[in-house]
């Protein structure tokens, strides 16, 4: 074929408005789904690109980039392993989308259905009489020896017989123009929620060629998912359905999240379950609750480290037993994994017969497996046309291997590996993938992409997502689609067939809003990170709020220190005087050190509790509002950006903790006003209250102990953020007696530390208590008791100074603070997250 | 033979653990080779026990343990009559390759955890010259009183975790790893074999213990108990107590606990006659009639969090 200039494959030449430097460059396979091989635009992306005609270059731009911090803000990452950028890279989004015809894609959607009830009929046949394997359809070694055909599983019969009931399939474009499949995923399938995603970023961005081209709506997809796991529970009424996530370090924990809060689930990881009398419990701050149904994103042989792989640490011990049971339906099924392999599509046309007595409307991928005879002879004469797999998953699988990318001896080796044991291996062709224009800020490149298509089961039938998951390689050459390997994802947009009714069809009225509990149903695990967010960020705030007034001081001052300085300094705690050299070095700037406090990488540096919050909250992503998560990322951004930065001044310091400090005001303001306030806030709250009390404890004694160093009680204030109420109260007449009212005992100023032990007692007897009982319970002690010594505090005696001018009664007071708070904080953790505890396993001996 | 059988097990922990989940694979089988005449189990703390038949037809028992507790004590008592059935392997009129396998044995063909395929086992096979044999009696012979050759006995150098690879490399090895090895060597030559895990008593012997050994099917009278660990047939000595493709399908117990403390294990095995009275359960003196095997294993486990994180990782990589 000829290579076709970029000026003839310009997609400005169709005339939707985009000037000359928007051009595509030629597409390089032999198709492309927005060119035709004549340079005509193809129906589908006419229509987008018509629809796009008001939309200028500049405006898209524009749009794209907003849309790209949005997806940076809203936290849509995925996890890539070995990358230094490590945890948490934003997702790779194309601004342009697929797309696809609707009648083209009518007839993908008939394969695709007639596909997972072909594998879910298999699923069925492998977990109950066998005869595929007993009549050969399928090979015995192939599925005996797949790590996912589940023993322990055999003989049972799932809720409905279903056993598949999310179902994803990795789709390509072969020359011949016709959708073939390339991967079936049928234990736990990811993708869809990063579709929704797309969808919903795209759609904003694009809203009125969205409208314009009448796009299938995702949103029925995912009710069809909801209702079909609800139909699914034992229990009719009311079921509690929860998804099941590896954790925050799986590279689609993000996908889990975003899920979870969309579909109205509580995200539980596996040690958030526990299994009593083969009945699967959530424990939550409440007590146990009882769970219905689990959709899970773990794999198969994880789920249960009693009756699966003994030595997950992800699962639920017992998990097995209960669904036996038929206490609980596990979707999908727990063993439909062992239909992942490479090697199924050589075996579906002749199950496709035999099962549904049909012909296989779908093809997939040319495949040979080994342990047959005379695919072996193939695959050894043909080895460098072929991609060779294991024929299992696992971590011995090891990657694909293309065969005409071996030398000599490696060759060998393959071929007598292969010849070992001929069974555990596959070969397939090398895909023929379609290209896609793809957006790279300047111009139109064509990429290979690959489309993740979703189903779920409803009832007795599967529906299809309309649209999916498009991901496209890396670079112009690559065949490797894949976010782990760099490339990026795109929008699809199935365009409707155009009758306006079926639009109406896709939303039924009434569509049932998500509502999400909360309350005593708190998982133990939430709590403990929420209680862990609020202490991270209020710490972070004390320091910074210390750190811009002596920013704002040392920018006033020239040469000599005052004592005040030297006291907020103390107020900072032994770590930071260290690393920022203040006390060793005297004539040293001030503002030098300070600003490096900010970024350091010690204990209880902004940057370093920021982190930590940022961590503790992307374990809780489905709990905490979009803002709230956009305003912690931003604080993450922010300091973790200024921190790479080379130079920096006074004035950039104090920038950063101005803003900082605003940051945090968002953070606690959205905390207190859009956080319902039920346990889960209240823990939020109490470790703030816990970390602010001990702040002051720190900044009162480093300050005020000491009646030489009287001089700050102007800088207590300002640190305390109390000179605006003390000048109402008192003019401009500083003593000690009413500040350290107003910093210690006065519980109506929301700094002072009985306003955070008020707050404390409050919380402690909101909390839901396991075991009631008439007496306090330690923690209730700890803080009443705390309450009752400052309450009862003498302002004159603790404002008294001895002959040396020391604060003996002061120094009493918040000795007897610095005790209550950190136990009280273990109290906490000892009533209600004690339980946040690793398994262990135990196995016997022969 | 009518066997008596005290079988304990006993967890202590550091510190108290909560959430104890077990399963227990403890009560003798019931099949044509012996009758299972009475079966006891108690645990304490005291907990509620389930039961159920797995994939290979094993009774296994579940319990949990739910309020914190530091130790816990498994004691399976169980009363066995044994049959012996005779037979003499050079009798057996079946030939290589065998015939009439249906595809439920196929699982028994196929490598399974530590059962691997390994090069050393084609040498062997080549050299006592069982790889060309015809006679399956003559290949049984060899497997049952040759793998000396392989493997030595020696406790203490492999552990459950021991593939046939590894054991062949050290060249030592327990009933355990030469039951793995005759079960390779069984399958690489297309007759299906199965683990068994059991008790052996033998008046002989000084010590006994859990036993574990090897079933090979003979297509003319079933399943045939081979010993390759004594170099002999399975006899009246033998009580299996589960079957499966390798040990790890059937440990005597495995179980998850919360907690971080420490565990220590001491398994303890009495097995007599039963015409001679039992004696309780509770730790009993050496060198009575009855025979004492004591089994000392400290282990020690801790969590490692880097394990769960790439646990985390490994789910549905894209």
């Amino acid at each position: 074929m000829d290579a076709r200039t970029s000026e003839n494959g310009a997609l400005g030449r169709v005339g939707f408005g985009l000037p000359e430097r928007w051009t595509y460059e030629t597409p390089l396979a032999e198709i492309d789904e927005a060119l035709a091989t004549s340079g005509e635009v193809r129906p589908p992306f006419a229509a987008f690109f018509a629809a796009l005609r008001n939309v200028s270059p500049e405006e898209l731009s524009r749009r794209f980039d907003r849309a790209r911090r949005i997806i940076r803000e809203n936290g849509v990452t995925y996890n890539v392993y070995g990358d230094p950028r490590g945890m948490d890279r934003p997702w790779q989004l194309d601004p342009l989308p697929l797309v696809v015809d609707g009648a083209e894609w009518a007839a993908l959607e008939r394969g695709l259905v007639q596909r997972a009830r072909l594998l879910d009929a298999v699923l069925a046949d492998l977990y109950g009489p066998r005869r595929t394997l007993a009549s050969g359809l399928l090979p015995a070694e192939l599925v005996l020896s797949h790590p996912g055909y589940l023993r322990p599983l055999c003989g049972f019969r799932p809720a409905e017989g279903v056993h598949l009931h999310s179902y994803g399939v990795d789709i390509a474009r072969g020359t011949d123009r016709r959708f073939y499949v390339v991967d079936d995923r049928t234990q736990a399938p990811s993708g869809a929620g990063y579709a929704l995603e797309n969808r919903i970023v795209i759609a904003r961005m694009l809203a009125q060629p969205f409208r314009d081209c009448r796009v299938e709506r995702l949103a029925p997809f995912f009710q069809a998912l909801r209702d079909g796991l609800a139909g699914l529970s034992p229990r009719r009424d009311n079921p509690r359905v929860v998804l099941l996530t590896p954790g925050p370090y799986n590279e689609t924990y993000c996908e889990h999240a975003y899920l979870a809060r969309y579909l109205g689930y509580t995200l539980v990881e596996g040690g958030d379950l526990t299994v009593r009398d083969r009945v699967v419990y959530l424990k939550t701050l409440g007590g146990l609750e009882r769970i219905d149904v689990i959709l899970r994103r773990l794999d198969d042989g994880y789920c249960d480290p009693l009756c699966l792989r003994p030595d997950s640490l992800l699962g639920v011990p017992g998990l097995v037993h209960a669904v036996r049971a038929g206490s609980v339906v596990v979707a999908n099924a727990l063993g439909s994994g062992v239909l992942e392999t490479p090697a199924l599509p050589a075996f579906l046309p002749r199950l496709c017969r035999e099962l549904l007595g049909e012909e296989l409307k779908l093809p997939s991928i040319r495949t040979f497996y080994c342990g047959e005879p005379e695919s072996l002879a193939y695959v050894i004469e043909h080895l460098s046309d072929l991609v060779i797999h294991s024929a299992w998953p696992g971590p011995a699988s090891g990657e694909a291997v293309f065969g005409g990318e071996l030398g000599q001896s490696e060759r060998a080796e393959l071929v007598a590996k292969i010849r070992h044991r001929p069974g555990a291996w596959v070969a397939r062709e090398r895909p023929a993938l379609s290209t896609v224009p793809v957006y790279d800020g300047h111009s139109l490149k064509p990429r290979h992409f690959g489309l993740r298509a979703f189903l779920a089961r409803r009832g007795d039938e599967y529906v299809v997502m309309p649209g999916g998951l498009t991901r496209f390689a890396s670079s112009r050459d690559s065949l490797v689609v894949s976010m782990q390997r760099g490339g990026g994802s795109k929008d699809t947009w199935v365009l409707s067939s155009g009758e306006p009714s079926s639009v109406t069809l896709l939303h039924p009225p009434g569509l049932p809003i998500a509502i999400v509990r909360s309350g005593a149903d708190l998982p133990s695990r939430v709590a403990d990170n929420l209680f862990w967010i609020g202490r991270h960020v209020e710490r972070a705030d004390g320091t910074c709020r210390l750190i811009r007034s002596l920013l704002l001081r040392a920018a006033e001052e020239e040469g000599e220190r005052s004592p005040e300085i030297g006291a907020l300094v103390r107020a900072l705690g032994a770590d930071f005087e260290q690393a920022s050299g203040i006390p060793s070095r005297p004539g040293a700037p001030l503002d030098v050190g300070l600003a490096s406090v900010l970024f350091s990488d010690e204990r209880h540096s902004p940057k370093h509790e920021i982190a930590l919050g940022y961590r503790a909250a992307s374990r809780v992503r489905d709990r905490i509002s979009m803002d709230t998560w956009r305003v912690l990322s931003h604080l993450h951004l922010e300091v973790e950006r200024a921190a790479r930065r080379k130079a920096f001044d006074t004035s950039d310091a104090l920038e950063l903790s101005f803003s900082l400090l605003l940051g945090f005001s968002a953070f606690s303001g959205l905390v207190m006003e859009n956080m319902t306030h039920g346990p889960g806030w209240r823990f939020a709250d109490m470790g703030r209250r816990i970390e602010r009390a001990a702040f002051m404890v720190r900044l009162i004694r480093s300050t005020l102990l000491e009646v030489a160093s009287s001089g700050s009680l102007d800088a207590v204030l300002d640190v305390a953020d109390s000179t605006i109420t003390y000048r109402s109260r008192y003019f401009g007449t500083l003593a000690p007696e009413p500040v350290l009212d107003l910093l210690i005992t006065d519980e109506t100023n929301p700094r002072s530390i009985a306003y955070q032990l008020v707050a404390l007692k409050e919380h402690v007897g909101q909390l839901p208590r396991a075991r009631s009982t008439p007496l306090l319970s330690a923690e209730s002690k700890t803080i009443v008791e705390a309450l009752s010594v400052v309450r009862l505090a003498d302002l004159e005696r603790i404002a008294r100074a001895d002959a040396h001018g020391h604060r003996g009664e002061l120094a009493a007071l918040l000795g007897h603070l610095e005790r209550a708070l950190p136990t009280f904080a273990e109290q906490i953790t000892l009533s209600y997250l004690a339980h946040v505890q690793p398994s262990v396993l135990v196995e016997g001996v022969a | 033979m009518l066997l008596s059988i005290c079988h304990k097990t006993e967890l202590g922990y550091s510190e108290p653990i909560s959430e104890s989940v077990m399963e227990l694979r403890v009560m003798p089988r019931n099949d044509a080779r012996q009758t299972l005449r009475s079966f006891e189990l108690d645990i304490s703390p005291e907990a509620g026990l389930f039961q159920y038949g797995d994939w290979q037809g094993n009774l296994a028992h579940c319990f949990s343990v739910l309020e914190p507790h530091d130790r816990l004590v498994i004691v399976a008592s169980s009363t066995v009559e044994t049959h012996t059935r005779k037979l003499r392997v050079q009798d057996l009129p079946d030939t290589l390759p065998l015939s009439g396998i249906g595809h439920r044995l196929e699982d028994m063909l196929l490598p399974h955890e530590a059962v691997l395929r390994d090069p050393r086992l084609v040498q062997f096979a080549e050299q006592t010259g069982i790889a060309a044999e015809r006679r399956l009696s003559t290949v049984l012979g060899v497997v049952t009183t040759r793998l000396g050759e392989l493997v030595t006995y020696a406790k203490g150098v492999t552990s459950t975790r021991s593939s046939v690879s590894d054991v062949l490399d050290r060249g030592k090895g327990v009933c355990q790893d030469y039951a793995h090895v005759a079960i390779a060597l069984l399958r690489m030559l297309g007759i299906p074999a199965r683990y068994v895990s059991g008790y052996l008593y033998r008046s002989e012997f000084t010590e006994l213990e859990t036993h574990a050994w090897v079933d090979a099917f003979v297509p003319s009278v079933g399943w045939l108990g081979i010993d390759p660990t004594h170099g002999e047939l399975a006899g009246d000595g033998h009580v299996a107590v589960a079957v499966g493709r390798s040990y790890a399908d059937v440990p005597p117990n495995r179980g998850v606990y919360k907690g971080t403390a420490l565990e220590q294990m001491h398994v303890s095995v009495r097995i007599q006659k039963a015409s001679e009275p039992l004696e309780a359960p509770a730790p009993p003196p050496l060198g009575l009639a009855a025979r004492f095997f004591r089994n000392r294993l400290q282990r020690e486990r801790r969590v490692d969090l880097r394990t769960l994180e790439q646990q985390q990782q490994q789910q549905q990589q894209q």
